[in-house]
């Protein structure tokens, strides 16, 4: 049975016919998200801006090629990037394996509005500390799960892998980063006495 | 039933909860039930310290301008063929024009080389004949006999 179009798919369906107001409102509703999935996994702000950038315009030339029968717009968006982020991970490796680049976190305004003690601050740092130490895979399992809200197929789908291999991936990066919070936390009560 | 009693049921009437009689298998079922959904709770509470972790401030209106700026500019690029790019680049033309140089000079070597290698064949087969006939072998002469 038919379904009825989402409004990503409706905007995909504008795009492919050339509407650039509905490109902009595309942007408008996932650039966020799709900034904040590819600076995460990437580490560097500033490769993850040119990588989302370089997905809306891939977007803008090929939104005609995307079915909403196979995938929803959202997987279908993710997907895109994740595979630009592998592009300019191995770039990134390249570059600091001759020696250009130094792959060091370089996020700009890392601060949102809820940290206001101290305590939450360290907690975030934590868990961003957490999420940049994470496997690839388990760290794009997990921003695919907490960031762009896909469910564990959808995520299969995304990182070419079973649903049963996406759930798996999900665990161990729940797991590891728990553990690394409980040891910064004993770290931080050892200092303490 | 707490984790004690859990087990020692477990030891009494197997692994298979649902086979338990009641009332211990509606005990059991409703404390998995229960650790489960506390497990559910502990990943939703991770998963929100994650995208609070996650998020970052952004200028959504200058992600828009610089996409579309980039289409113009990948636009305007577009119609022109891969040769009018070249012939428009200066530094494209020069590098172009060098190695079109390098491979007429490379060409021309081993043209030139071949050639040679085909005259002193040439060379050595008229002296031997020279010699077979009983001609005598003037250096200076070679380069007659021989065209």
């Amino acid at each position: 049975m038919p379904h009825d179009p989402s409004p990503d798919d409706t905007l995909l369906a504008r795009i492919a016919a050339g509407e650039q107001g509905a490109l902009s409102q595309l942007i408008a509703r996932h650039g966020r998200g799709l900034r904040v999935f590819a600076t995460r996994y990437l580490g560097n702000a500033a490769d993850a801006d040119d990588v989302v950038q370089d997905v809306f315009v891939s977007v803008w030339r090929h939104a005609g090629r995307f079915d909403p029968q196979r995938a929803r717009a959202s997987t279908w968006l993710y997907k895109i990037t994740a595979h630009r982020c592998i592009d300019q991970r191995r770039r990134q490796t390249f570059r600091s394996v001759v020696g250009l680049e130094d792959i060091e976190d370089d996020l700009a305004s890392d601060a949102p509005g809820a940290e206001t003690t101290m305590q939450a601050r360290q907690e975030l740092s934590l868990a961003r500390a957490g999420i940049a130490r994470l496997p690839e895979r388990q760290r794009m399992a997990l921003l695919l799960k907490v960031v762009a809200d896909l469910d564990v197929a959808a995520i299969g789908q995304v990182i070419g892998a079973s649903t049963g291999s996406a759930e798996q991936l999900l665990v161990r990066a729940r797991r590891a980063l728990r553990d690394h919070m409980t040891a910064a936390d004993d770290g931080r009560e050892r200092t303490r006495s | 039933m707490n984790g004690d009693g859990f087990q020692r049921y477990r030891l009494r009437f197997g692994d298979d909860v649902a086979s338990w009689p009641a009332p211990y298998r509606q005990y059991a079922l409703a404390m998995g039930a229960r650790e489960e959904r506390e497990a559910v709770d502990a990943d939703q509470a991770l998963d929100r310290l994650i995208l609070d972790a996650a998020m970052m401030e952004a200028d959504d209106g200058a992600l828009t301008r610089q996409v579309l700026g980039r289409i113009r500019a990948r636009g305007q690029s577009h119609p022109l063929s891969f040769l009018q790019q070249i012939l428009l680049r200066p530094a494209a033309l020069g590098a172009a024009t060098a190695i079109v140089a390098v491979i007429i000079a490379l060409g021309g070597y081993q043209m030139a080389r071949v050639q040679m290698a085909h005259l002193h064949d040439l060379s050595a087969e008229a002296e031997l004949l020279a010699l077979a006939t009983g001609a005598p072998l003037l250096g200076e002469a070679r380069g007659e006999d021989l065209l």
